[in-house]
């Protein structure tokens, strides 16, 4: 079941968009000695993924597909770490698409959602962030 | 002796030795009828020797040549006996560029040795001595016995390179010969002539490793070893730096004086020789990848030495540590295998997964280092040697299986544990994974536990490696230890207590073995026997005190007469007998005349005898068509006989006895 089913967009998974369980692993990681990792993962995650989602952006416009694959496979590994499952799973499917060459037009309007997908990742983990200080 | 310590230094396996391209040389050259095309091809295999061996054909000095730009070209130039040895001598820089030796500073010893080969070929092109190429290939391996002690004997060197008078070479060389029956003066010269470079070249490197002394100014720098101490006079001003000794600045100073004087050169022209040296050493080191340190220039150099120079007069002579001594190296402790800590590097582009990573590491007990891509990867784990990497596997550029090809070309990156972090769980990509020299992979997102179980395997492998390491290690150690030991054994028992010669097993075996390379090489071999005149007498009248005096007098008095490569060693009794290899009968009577007279005119200065004694003498040689070893030593014998009959005192030769029995 991947999000590109969907037509209605990114709202229409059941999945919640950050996974509590992960969230609690990684508060785990860290524990006592270590309360600001989250914090820290939450930084790292949403300066890099936003580097990234730039750089999709840039690579759709100039077609260069293989661009696009390597990064959508980077915003996925790191997105699933950070408990953006939904927000990863999409990532994949952006990944397979580039690698199998399909009409990059079609690759084109799935990165345009990715950029409001990823709006709506970063709010939930400034929310998340703003609880933990 | 030093030829048998060289076998067995052989044997540990430690020596320098040529690498890649100059082993195919080594081995083209030992064969009789190798073609200078051959060894063109040989060369040609290896683009970067090529290159350089092109660079010294064009640094000649005839400017006008058109340039060198093949090897055969530059075969034909310089002679492929140049050319081979220059192939050579740069091989061994390729090599060794670390080791196990603390103390040695492998960097400054390369370095340097680079500075001395361009100064001995500068110089060499100025005074016109020899030639140019031949002295660069002396200059680079001039101290190459120190760097075969550095690896053969890595601890017990490294004490000496700290030890008190570290830089004081007479006290060095001493050291050496106590601790390890050989110094590096030999081990260089015997190394030298063991990859067939001619015996001038060994005899000169010997020569220059054994002093410091410089030619006086009235005498001119006058054959290769001379050429060599001056060159290595310059090297020294060029790696000197806030470790060298004020004394050490006093004496390169000195002999750069020296040198200029000899060159006849007023201070301009000096200047520019020496900015030569200095240009051609910085070149030279960026094709060769050896660091040259700060730019050199006279006017600065002489300005330090002056410093020094007060210095030393006014008594704040600092004894520091010897030239190659490495000052901070010394505090570097060798970790011991009982501080069991891990080291992994983890490396991820992800910044995420690579936190959670290190993290996860941390909570298990590693010690980590990160890196953000392959390739600086690639530089973190060539600098810090972890026991582990665990690398992601897709990473733009250069990926963590490039990554890990990479390291596996090298030899630190060769016993790294390798564990790949993947998404993909294909067969097909996993064996691609191993293909390339992965130990073992973990799919992504990881689960912590699995990690940890991997990463234990890893541990107990990286473990297992050590162990068998140190091992190893402790092993060439004893073996090399042992070898001194049976070393000093076999000296004992070869060498004759009371005059400290060799003894008469020793001679009949060496004597044996001359003879059968006469046999094969159709070479001279003459001997001369001696035997003390009238020696019962001395025992009777003075005592056995006295007797043993005379013996020890004679042995040092014929140690002192005879030419470095006789042999003296005593029978037995009275009597002592002197191999002499590549030499005629005439030339060995010459010798025979010598020793006599220099015993005649020796007082022994004992209270109780003070007076001279003198001895018989007797030659025989190869010449004399004897069909075994035993038939020359027994001629030697009559001759002596005939000395005695004839009134003591004087030399004779067997032959005379053979045209005696003759003409009867």
């Amino acid at each position: 079941m991947s999000a590109h089913d969907s037509s209605s967009g990114p709202q229409a998974s059941d999945q919640p968009t950050i996974d509590p369980a992960t969230i609690e692993t990684l508060l785990a990681l860290g524990g006592d000695d270590d309360p600001g990792l989250l914090t820290e993962l939450i930084d790292l995650y949403l300066e890099d993924a936003g580097e990234r989602l730039q750089t999709l952006e840039a690579a759709v416009s100039r077609d260069d597909v293989e661009t696009v694959a390597r990064t959508a496979h980077a915003l996925k590994s790191s997105s699933a770490n950070i408990g953006a499952l939904t927000f990863s799973l999409f990532c994949k499917d952006i990944e397979a698409r580039a690698r199998n060459k399909v009409d990059v037009a079609d690759v084109a309007d799935l990165v345009e959602q990715c950029g409001s997908m990823f709006s709506e990742v970063a709010d939930v983990l400034r929310d998340i962030r703003s609880s933990q200080a | 002796m030093n030829v048998k310590t060289f076998e067995e230094l052989k044997l540990s396996g430690n020596l320098p030795s040529p690498a890649g391209v100059g082993m195919r040389i080594l081995q083209l050259t030992r064969t009789e009828d190798y073609s200078a095309e051959e060894m063109g091809e040989a060369i040609m295999a290896d683009p970067s020797l090529t290159g350089r061996i092109l660079k010294l054909a064009n640094s000649a000095q005839n400017a006008g040549a058109e340039p060198v730009t093949t090897v055969a070209e530059a075969i034909m130039r310089l002679g492929s006996r140049t050319v081979r040895d220059v192939a050579l001598a740069f091989s061994l820089v390729s090599d060794r560029r670390t080791g196990a030796c603390r103390s040695f500073d492998y960097e400054k010893y390369w370095s340097r040795s680079l500075a001395r080969a361009v100064s001995a070929q500068v110089a060499s092109r100025v005074i016109a001595l020899g030639s140019p190429e031949g002295a660069f290939v002396c200059g680079l391996l001039g101290e190459i016995g120190k760097l075969a002690l550095a690896s053969v004997y890595a601890d017990k060197y490294a004490e000496l390179l700290t030890s008190e008078g570290a830089e004081d070479l007479s006290r060095m060389l001493a050291r050496q010969e106590e601790e390890f029956n050989i110094n590096h003066a030999q081990v260089g010269g015997l190394l030298l002539s063991e990859w067939g470079l001619p015996a001038l070249f060994s005899e000169a490197v010997e020569g220059f490793c054994s002093s410091w002394a410089l030619a006086p100014e009235e005498e001119g720098i006058e054959n290769l070893t001379m050429l060599l101490r001056f060159a290595d006079v310059v090297s020294g001003l060029c790696v000197a730096d806030e470790r060298t000794s004020a004394r050490e600045w006093v004496r390169l100073g000195d002999g750069l004086t020296l040198l200029q004087k000899h060159l006849g050169m007023e201070l301009d022209a000096f200047t520019r020789f020496c900015e030569t040296c200095v240009n051609e050493w910085m070149a030279w080191g960026e094709s060769l990848d050896v660091s040259t340190g700060n730019d050199v220039r006279l006017p600065s150099l002489l300005g330090r030495i002056e410093d020094a120079r007060k210095a030393v007069e006014a008594g704040y002579d600092d004894a520091q540590a010897g030239p190659e001594a490495k000052g901070e190296a010394t505090a570097v402790e060798f970790t011991g295998e009982s501080e069991e800590r891990y080291r992994i590097l983890a490396v991820d582009d992800d910044p995420v997964s690579l936190k959670v990573l290190v993290k996860h590491l941390e909570q298990d007990g590693f010690d980590v280092e990160v890196a953000r891509g392959g390739k600086e990867g690639l530089r973190v784990a060539l600098s810090t040697a972890p026991d582990i990497v665990i690398a992601d596997w897709e990473m733009p550029d250069f990926d963590g299986l490039e990554l890990c090809r990479a390291l596996r070309r090298t030899d630190a990156g060769a016993s790294m544990f390798f564990l790949v972090l993947t998404g993909r769980t294909e067969d097909q990509s996993l064996i691609e994974a191993f293909d390339v020299g992965a130990d073992d992979f973990v799919t992504k997102p990881f689960v912590p536990r699995i990690l940890s179980a991997r990463i234990k395997g890893g541990v107990r492998l990286a473990r297992m490696q050590r162990r068998i390491e140190h091992d190893r290690q402790t092993m060439m150690k004893q073996v090399a230890e042992l070898g001194v030991l049976t070393r000093k054994l076999r000296a004992a028992s070869l060498t004759d207590s009371l005059t400290e010669l060799p003894n008469r097993r020793y001679a009949l075996k060496r004597l044996e073995s001359e003879w059968s390379s006469v046999q094969r090489t159709k070479r001279n071999l003459s001997i001369i026997m001696v035997d003390i005149d009238h020696f019962k007498h001395v025992n009777d009248n003075y005592g056995h005190d006295v007797g043993d005096i005379v013996l020890r007098e004679v042995a040092q008095a014929i140690q002192a007469t005879v030419r470095s490569s006789d042999e003296a060693c005593r029978l037995g009794g009275e009597e002592f007998l002197i191999i002499c290899k590549n030499t005629s009968e005439d030339e060995c009577m010459v010798a025979a005349e010598r020793l006599r007279a220099a015993i005649e005119s020796h007082v022994i200065e004992e209270p109780s005898f003070n007076k001279n004694i003198t001895v018989s003498l007797g030659v025989a040689s190869s010449e004399g068509g004897y069909e075994t070893v035993n038939e020359l030593f027994k001629a030697s014998d009559e001759a002596v006989y005939l000395a005695k009959d004839s009134g003591r005192n004087q030399s004779r030769r067997a032959s005379e006895l053979v045209a005696r029995k003759k003409s009867a």
